[in-house]
Order: C-alpha cells, then sequence, then structure tokens
C-alpha cells in the first residue's frame, strides 16, 4: 500500500506542478467581469431599454434567446417594443415574460391579434411590432430598477452573425403615464460589460516574468545544463519542446480562469445538483445546472464500453499474435491498422444500422404501438406485445427523437467501444510482442501448448502494456463528444433510475460541456462575455474531465511502473 | 485514434518456435471420428455448430430464438450422454464437459421459462428474449465447440490449441460483423450518392421567391479537409520534430515535463482544445476586422449575397494550428520511436569521426527517423481530418471559399450538419434541406483517412526492409 501511494506521489510530481502553476497564473490574470455602472443616471421620467446582446452569432439549430430589460426610475406596469431584425438569418419562434412580468400578458403585433398571428407576420416583415408585456390590472406594479420585462426566442436559419435591434418602445409607469425612454433610439445597444482584469501590458509582465524565473531556477538548478544552453540542437529542440508544454499549460489556465465564475453562479451545490435542464438562456443560468448526471454517464459509459471491448481487444492480440496464419489472423493484420483510421463521427452517423438491426427490434418491443412502424424495423406486428399493456410515449425517454433515432446509453456504449478496439488492440498487441522469446519458448520447451503459453506467460507479462491501453481507451472514452452527442443526447438531465439503467440518455461531460460551449459562438456579444451565463459550467465539465484525465495518467502510470517492477525479468 | 502504431501488427518477421506435435489433418479427423470412443463427441460438434447457427440467425431476426429452446434441449441430453459414456469408459468424470453440459441445461431452462417481451422491472423499454438468450447461445456453442475438438483431438499439442480458437474467435467475428455492417452501410450509401455534380459543387443557400433553396455540395467540405490537413502537417512538424529530438537526446527532468504535457495532450478531451480555438478566436474579436492577427484567426470577413458583412468563426489557419496541437504527441511519438531505432554503432561512429552533435543529427540521426516522421505524418493528417470536435465550434458549411484565412470547414463537419448542425433545423421550418449527401461524405472521408493509414503501413513497412540490411552489421 505504502509503495502504491509512493508510486502515484512520483508519478504526480509533474502534474501537481504544473496545474498548480497554471491555476496561479490562471487566477492572477483572471478579469473580473461586472456589469459597469451605467454611463448617466436615469432622470426623473426616464427609463432605459436594453436589449442583449444586440450582435449575435448563429448557430442553425441553436434557438438564441434574447432579453429585454428595462430600467426604470418609476414603478411599471407595460414594456413595448419594436424589435427589427433580418428575417433571412432568424425567424421569431416565441416569446416569454421575463420575471418581473410573470404576472403579466405577452403581447405581439396589433391589439386584438393573436400572438402567433403577430409572429406570423414579423417573420414575413422582420419587425417584429409591439412585442412586450403588461401587468394585469390589479397585478400590482413592477418596482423601478432593472428588470427583465420579457424575452425573445429566435431560431436562426443560416450561420453567421446577426443584429438584432429595437427600433421604437414605449414604457408605461404604474400610473399608466408613458415614460421617456432612452436606448432604443440608437439601434442596437450591447449589454455594457467592463473588464476590470489586468490590462494587456501587465499581462505580458505576469507572463514575461513567470518565464523569466522559472528559466532562471531551471538553469540553476541544473535542469538546464548551463554550458548546452549554446548548443545549438539543444536549444532549437528545447524551445520546440517547451511549444506543447505552454499550449498545455494556456489550456489548463483557461479553463481555470473561466470556470471559476461558476463557483459563484450557479455556485458549488448547484454543480453538484442530480438534475440538469437543458434550458439554455444568454441572460444566466436559468433551470439545473448539476453535473453529477453528466458524471455518472462518463462512467457509465466508459465502464461499458471498455467492458465490451477488452474482451475483444485482448482476443484480437491472441489471434494476431497465436494464430496468425489462420484465416482470422491473416485478416486482421491489414484490419486494423485500417480501422483505426475511422473517425469517431462516422461511427455516430452510420451506428444507425444498429439502432434498426438490434437496438430497436431488440429493447423496443413496444414502440411498435406508438411511434414505430414495426415493418420499418423488420418485425411482423403481430410479434409485438399486447395492445393492453398499458405504454405510453413517455415511458420510454431513451426513445426520443435525435435526428430520427431512438437512442439510448447503451447504443453509445457500444459505438464507443467500436471506436476503442481498433485503438487498444495494437497497444495490447505489441505489449505480448515484447515477452521476451526466451520466456516464450522456454514455456514451449517445457512442453505448455500455446494457449497455455498464452494464459500463463504472455498476458502476464503483457498485464503493464494493457493496463495502459485500458487507461489510453478510457481517456478517449472520456472525451469522446461526437458518437455520445449523436447516440446519446448532448445532455443528461437525470441520474438514471435504477443508476444502471442502460436504456436512459445519460449523456457524458464532454457532449455536455461542448453543447453549453457550442452556443458559445466567437465574436463580439458571445453568451460567455455575459455575467452570471452558463458557460462558466460548461468549462467547468471540461475542467473536470481534464482532472479525470490527470488522474488516470497518473495512476495507470503508477500501476504500470508497479507491475513492471513486479514481473519478473 | 491512430496515436498508436497500430502497423506494429502489420510489422516483419515475429519469430517463434515452431510447436512439436501433430497438425490436424483431415485424414486424421476422419480417423478419430471413426474411432467408437469419440463417436459421441460428434453430434455435439454439430451441435455447436447449430447453436452458432441459430444465434446468428436470432441476432437479426428476433423470430428465430425458438430455435433455441429445442436446440438446448437436445444439447444438454447429448453432453449428458458424452460425458456419461467417458465416465463409464475411463471412470473419470469430465469436469469441463460437466459444465458444458450444465450450461445447456440452464439455456434451455431460460428459453422455456422466458416470455417473449420482458418488461417491468422499471427497466426502460421492452426487452425481446432473444436479446438476451442470443448471446448466452454463442458463448455456450463456441464453449461447446472448443470442448468436442479438444475431446476429439486431445492429445495432440496443435489440436489443444485449435480447440481454443473457437472461444477466442467468437468476440473477434461478432466485432468484425460489427465493424462490416458499420462500414458495409456507409460504402453501399455513400457510394450510391457519389457523383462528379456532388463533388464539383459547394454547398449553397439561395432565396428564390421567398423560400430557400439549398444545394447539396461536398466540394469546399472536400477542399477544406484536404486543406487542414495539409496545414496541420506542416504546423506541427518542426514542432514534433523538436520534442522527440529532446525526448531522445537530453534526457533529464524538461524531457520528462516535455513527455508529460505531450501525453496529456493526448489525453484531453479533443473538444477542451476546440475550446481553446474558440477563445483564441474569441479574443481576436475585440481587433478591426481588417486587422491581420484578426484575419490570420477569424478569418477574412466575407460579404454574403445579401451584402451583409459576415464575420468568420475561425479560419483554415487557426483551425490547423489547434489541430496541430493533437497531432504534434502523434509525430512526436513516431519520430521518437525512430530516433531510438537508430543502432548504437551508427550513434558512436558519428561521434567517434568527430561530428558535431548537430551534424550528426542532421547527417544520421533524422535520416534515419525519415520514415518513421512520415509515418507519423500521414496518421497525424488522418487524425487531423477526422477530429471533428475541435473545429466543430467554428465549422461553417463552407460557402465562402477555402483558403489560409477563409472560414474553416471540412467533411466531417458536412456529415455532423446533416444530422445535427444546420439541415435539420432548415427541414423543421419547412424547406427542402439536402441531408442525402451524409453517406457520401462519411465515404469520402473514410477513403481519405483510410488511404492515409494505409500509406503510413506502407511506408513503415518497406522502410522497415530497407534497413535491415544495416542492421546486420553488428
Amino acid at each position: 500500500m505504502r509503495r502504491a501511494v509512493a508510486a502515484i506521489r512520483r508519478q504526480a510530481v509533474w502534474p501537481a506542478a504544473l496545474v498548480a502553476v497554471a491555476a496561479l497564473l490562471g487566477m492572477a490574470l483572471a478579469p473580473v467581469t461586472t456589469l459597469a455602472a451605467d454611463p448617466s443616471p436615469l432622470a426623473e421620467n426616464e427609463a432605459e431599454l436594453l436589449l442583449e446582446p444586440a450582435i449575435i452569432d448563429l448557430v442553425p439549430g441553436t434557438p438564441v434567446t434574447l432579453t429585454v430589460t428595462v430600467d426604470s426610475v418609476a414603478p411599471v406596469s407595460s414594456v413595448t417594443a419594436d424589435v427589427l431584425f433580418d428575417k433571412d438569418k432568424v425567424r421569431v419562434t416565441g416569446i416569454g415574460l421575463g420575471e418581473a412580468f410573470a404576472a403579466g400578458m405577452p403581447l405581439v403585433g396589433q391589439a386584438g391579434q393573436a400572438l402567433d398571428a403577430g409572429i406570423a407576420e414579423a417573420n414575413r416583415t422582420g419587425n417584429l411590432t409591439a412585442a412586450g408585456a403588461f401587468l394585469l390590472a390589479g397585478m400590482g406594479e413592477l418596482p423601478s430598477g432593472r428588470n427583465v420585462a420579457f424575452t425573445l426566442t429566435f431560431d436562426p436559419i443560416a450561420a453567421g452573425q446577426t443584429s438584432i435591434a429595437l427600433s421604437k418602445a414605449k414604457v408605461l409607469d404604474a400610473t399608466a403615464t408613458e415614460l421617456s425612454v432612452r436606448g432604443p433610439a440608437g439601434g442596437a445597444k450591447p449589454v455594457v460589460v467592463e473588464e476590470t482584469g489586468p490590462d494587456a501590458a501587465l499581462v505580458a509582465a505576469i507572463v514575461g516574468a513567470v518565464i523569466v524565473v522559472l528559466a532562471l531556477v531551471a538553469v540553476l538548478s541544473g535542469a538546464i545544463p548551463r554550458r548546452r544552453l549554446l548548443e545549438g540542437p539543444y536549444l532549437a529542440s528545447l524551445l520546440l519542446g517547451l511549444l506543447p508544454v505552454a499550449a498545455f499549460l494556456a489550456i489548463v489556465a483557461l479553463l481555470v480562469v473561466n470556470a471559476i465564475p461558476a463557483l459563484e453562479t450557479p455556485g458549488l451545490k448547484a454543480l453538484m445538483a442530480t438534475k440538469f435542464s437543458s434550458a439554455y438562456s444568454l441572460a444566466g443560468p436559468t433551470g439545473d445546472l448539476g453535473l453529477v448526471p453528466a458524471a455518472w454517464g462518463t462512467i457509465l459509459v466508459s465502464v461499458i464500453a471498455i467492458c465490451l471491448a477488452l474482451p475483444v481487444s485482448i482476443a484480437m492480440a491472441v489471434i494476431a499474435s497465436e494464430f496468425p496464419a489462420g484465416p482470422l489472423g491473416r485478416l486482421l493484420r491489414p484490419l486494423l491498422g485500417v480501422l483505426a483510421g475511422v473517425p469517431p463521427i462516422v461511427y455516430a452517423v452510420a451506428g444507425a444500422v444498429f439502432v434498426t438491426l438490434f437496438v430497436a427490434p431488440k429493447f423496443a418491443g413496444s414502440l411498435a404501438r406508438t411511434s414505430f412502424d414495426p415493418a420499418a424495423i423488420g418485425v411482423a406486428p403481430d410479434q409485438w406485445p399486447p395492445v393492453d399493456v398499458p405504454f405510453t410515449d413517455t415511458s420510454f425517454p431513451w426513445l426520443a427523437d435525435v435526428g430520427g433515432l431512438p437512442n439510448s446509453t447503451l447504443l453509445g456504449a457500444i459505438l464507443v467501444a467500436l471506436l476503442v478496439i481498433p485503438f487498444m488492440t495494437p497497444l495490447i498487441h505489441d505489449a505480448m510482442r515484447s515477452v521476451p522469446s526466451a520466456a516464450r519458448e522456454a514455456s514451449f520447451a517445457l512442453g505448455a501448448s500455446r494457449w497455455y503459453t498464452v494464459r500463463r506467460v504472455l498476458l502476464p507479462h503483457a498485464l503493464p502494456g494493457i493496463v495502459a491501453a485500458v487507461s489510453l481507451a478510457t481517456l478517449k472514452a472520456f472525451g469522446d463528444v461526437l458518437i455520445l452527442a449523436l447516440a446519446v443526447g448532448w445532455t443528461a438531465e437525470r441520474l438514471p433510475n435504477p443508476l444502471v439503467d442502460v436504456f436512459e440518455r445519460t449523456s457524458t461531460l464532454a457532449a455536455e460541456g461542448a453543447n453549453l460551449l457550442g452556443n458559445l459562438q466567437a465574436g463580439t456579444g458571445g453568451a460567455c462575455e455575459i455575467k452570471g451565463s452558463s458557460c462558466p459550467v460548461g468549462y467547468a465539465s471540461a475542467l473536470v474531465l481534464l482532472v479525470a484525465a490527470a488522474v488516470i495518467v497518473v495512476v495507470s502510470g503508477a500501476a504500470e511502473s508497479r507491475l513492471r517492477a513486479r514481473r519478473p525479468s | 485514434m491512430s496515436a498508436v502504431d497500430h502497423e506494429a501488427l502489420a510489422g516483419s518477421s515475429n519469430v517463434r518456435p515452431s510447436v512439436p506435435g501433430q497438425t490436424v489433418t483431415l485424414g486424421l479427423v476422419a480417423r478419430r471420428l471413426a474411432s467408437t470412443d469419440r463417436r459421441l463427441y460428434l453430434p455435439t460438434v454439430a451441435i455447436a455448430l447449430a447453436g452458432l447457427a441459430v444465434g446468428s440467425v436470432a441476432a437479426f431476426e428476433n423470430g428465430a430464438w425458438t430455435g433455441g429452446r429445442l436446440l438446448a434441449t437436445v444439447a444438454a441430453l447429448a453432453v449428458a450422454l458424452a460425458v456419461g459414456d467417458a465416465r463409464r469408459r475411463t471412470g473419470r468424470l469430465d469436469r469441463t464437459g460437466g459444465i458444458v453440459g450444465v450450461a445447456w441445461a440452464v439455456l434451455a431452462l431460460t428459453h422455456l421459462a422466458l416470455p417473449e417481451y420482458l418488461f417491468g422491472w422499471q427497466v426502460n423499454g421492452v426487452i425481446h428474449a432473444s436479446a438476451i438468450t442470443v448471446p448466452l447461445l454463442l458463448v455456450t456453442s463456441a464453449a461447446t465447440l472448443s470442448w468436442s475438438i479438444r475431446r476429439l483431438f486431445g492429445d495432440t499439442p496443435s489440436a489443444g490449441d485449435l480447440s481454443v480458437y473457437p472461444l477466442v474467435a467468437l468476440p473477434v467475428v461478432v466485432a468484425l460483423v460489427a465493424y462490416g455492417l458499420l462500414l458495409g452501410r456507409v460504402v453501399v450509401e455513400g457510394a450510391g450518392g457519389l457523383s462528379l455534380d456532388i463533388l464539383l459543387r459547394p454547398w449553397s443557400q439561395e432565396q428564390v421567391d421567398g423560400t430557400f433553396v439549398y444545394q447539396a455540395g461536398l466540394q469546399n467540405h472536400l477542399l477544406g479537409s484536404l486543406l487542414l490537413m495539409a496545414l496541420t502537417c506542416a504546423i506541427s512538424i518542426l514542432p514534433a520534430i523538436g520534442v522527440a529530438v529532446f525526448m531522445t537526446e537530453y534526457p533529464g527532468i524538461i524531457a520528462r515535463l516535455i513527455g508529460f504535457c505531450t501525453t496529456m495532450l493526448r489525453a484531453i478531451s479533443v473538444f477542451i482544445i476546440g475550446i481553446a480555438l474558440v477563445g483564441a478566436v474569441g479574443a481576436a474579436s475585440g481587433l478591426a476586422p481588417d486587422s491581420p492577427i484578426s484575419q490570420l484567426l477569424r478569418g477574412a470577413f466575407v460579404v454574403d449575397e445579401s451584402g451583409t458583412m459576415q464575420a468568420a468563426k475561425g479560419s483554415y489557419l487557426a483551425a490547423a494550428a489547434f489541430l496541430s496541437l493533437l497531432v504534434i504527441p502523434i509525430v512526436a511519438k513516431f519520430t521518437e520511436e525512430g530516433l531510438r531505432s537508430v543502432p548504437r554503432d551508427m550513434r558512436e561512429g558519428s561521434v567517434a569521426i568527430g561530428a558535431s552533435t548537430a551534424y550528426g543529427l542532421r547527417r544520421i540521426l533524422l535520416p534515419w527517423a525519415a520514415p518513421s516522421i512520415v509515418t507519423g505524418l500521414l496518421l497525424g493528417a488522418a487524425e487531423a481530418a477526422g477530429s471533428l470536435a475541435i473545429i466543430l465550434f467554428a465549422a461553417g458549411n463552407g460557402e465562402y471559399g477555402v483558403g489560409p484565412t477563409s472560414p474553416v470547414t471540412g467533411l466531417d463537419y458536412a456529415l455532423f450538419a446533416t444530422r445535427y448542425g444546420s439541415q435539420p433545423f432548415i427541414a423543421s421550418m419547412g424547406y427542402r434541406a439536402p441531408t442525402d449527401y451524409a453517406y457520401t461524405a462519411a465515404l469520402l472521408l473514410l477513403v481519405i483517412t483510410l488511404g492515409l493509414t494505409v500509406g503510413a503501413m506502407f511506408v513503415r513497412r518497406r522502410f522497415a526492409r530497407r534497413y535491415r540490411g544495416s542492421l546486420t552489421l553488428d
């Protein structure tokens, strides 16, 4: 036990030192993002209307929610505004009430016009007239100050960037007197965000100082021999070799800096919750943002995938190395090289074939009656269970349609297993080939059969290699985004019940993190520039993955070196 | 995905002492089957083969699972008979046979006890009985086959090895069938949609009479993938060689640091690198659109058909720079391997004749490692073509041309867009969104990556052969 701890400690020196340096750097440089104070205070009887953010980057398939905020000096009862948008780029799908107007009524279009008709007209003209909210009589009033009046949901049509602007607006106070409005007059007005972080020169100075100190320490401690410093090859390869180091440090610092706000909003407790709602809002975190289901999904998917892939990989390696002349052995040698080149997205898309062949007929029997045509998956209708079995669509959350395919954790795990098999097999095969031939020959000389030799000589000798292969494959399963996103879903909304229910859709941290951050598009007004958005949660999930990867690397490294040390030479 | 040297499988000679003993020939099989002692194992072989057949059919046809009922009962009886007969003759109990027999009996009971559809117990969905029985049937059949072979030819070592073959081969065959189905689908569907037209046309979107008309096209995706691979290789080659040279030539604490960081770059989820790309591009968004840094990172701004400025989300150059973080470790690993394989006498000889380190590197070590570097670059290029998660956040459909500072796209993004990106959304709005080219894009992507991996295998094998001559000098 003590030796194992020592081994882990030996392996963990560098990771810990690096992460500490990166985290310190990150924290030192972390910008503090705050909403700036208003440029000028509101005058009496004045209200300011803000649309945030005004210039948005569009990702087709990802709805954009815009918040219209009113900041007023007096209590307010009604807010309406005309919203101009590019009808070729986005399309309005809905209007919602802000928290402040929760008891109010949404408005769009002409008086007396239905909401849908108003929205339809807006999509024809590109002008959402009189969008807004008002409080019903007797429902009280909105206190003065900054309040979210209403939210608008847009669906992007094409990728790109567009601006959405307020053209004219009307704000009535509690006495139905019109307040003079400022804000929309100048058209689009993005939310004012002030970065009170260190400026570029300071950042450069700190980074430069850190580099100089590290270099001095390295030279003085003898890690970089002084006599070599002026040698061309040494210096060149050192500088080039430090590029990945710098990149890794920068990535760690980026994750740490951006994940820190998540500790404030939604807070550590909310992150540890077991619920996640995929509701997405530019305005701030809405709903639950617990990462536990996704973490559990990550474990579930990688454990199932490794359990499926490991026996197959060992069998493949045994056949490739011990039965190379057989039909399978001859086939495997070139095939594995070829399979290792198949990109994950191909598995994700072509995985549909498993749905129609196995997952639907074997695990989705009852769908015949509800949403599936049994003939479509090649099963006669009379083979389905009787109609009086009380099932509804909602009995099968894992069958929810994504890209027209029913999906489940199991399907994702199977596809990930197929992804890692060609990756693990050569590693295991290599480990078996590196067994000294003396050991093998001695076994044969003692009359052992080939199979006995495999079991008692090759596999035990190859154990460190197998451990390494398993850890690398686990990292691959941890990190895969696309297979999980397409075969399971982008988010894990709750823990499966029972916990090992693989027919639920429990996605992984990688897919969830990519989803949270995927809404972030580079450019002005990106969601992550708004205080309190759910972006830090995405960074937090990435950070969790990074830490998990470091732990796996360290632990497997320690296990490997211990196994190697124990192995008879 | 191809960071490891899977070519090792295709590697050269793997010397192994031949096992003495009788080989299994047809004549031997006939003689064994004819001997009265072992006649009872003939039916068990037949039953095992039948079990494999029924299992294979029932894996695809739910209805066929009932075939297992009769088979398992018969098998349990046949195995019991054979075991009993062996006991009578030798006086010893065949323990393996007993286990196999019990397994069949359990399987027969399972077949009888299971209803065709299982539900309840909080399980989401309805499970067909074959989902449970088919794996059991296949494993039991393979075990029976192994055991029968063992008993039929038990006294020769090679037969002993042969008897394990069915059990080891079963998972391999199952996996190969899975790959076959998957890739077969891609090839069949992809080849169906393949035409010169779709290859030579970019994806486009037009507005005609108030509706949108979309045209499928893969030209820019294909060119984009190729450009991305070329740029990534060009960017990663020097740092990768630097890492490898430092790791092999100057071991020490700094080398361990570099080694750890390159390992971690491989170990972290690729989407984390994707985030870094977004971060870098986002950092450039504060700059003027026409400033050189902004153009390099974000890509040149383009004006779309309606005259609006489109902000690019990431250029090919920026994407390649971040893809190279993934590729550098691969190339470095292969280069390192190549450098380590330089024979000792060549190293020493170089020093002995007074060559400087730089000269030795330039004229001996790196030329020796060149095939390994090329192999690594080919595999790295394949990885770059398939690592969508990195460019996912930055990619578009490639409407604005292909060049180092154009907005990035690739075949893998084309594939993604048909399933999750723009196209399902367009379709949901009632426009006709072309998605029928998904498998064509997948096929092209497969051809590119497979071409590269096969090329890598070829380079490696060819050069391994070329250098073998000099290796024999010592």
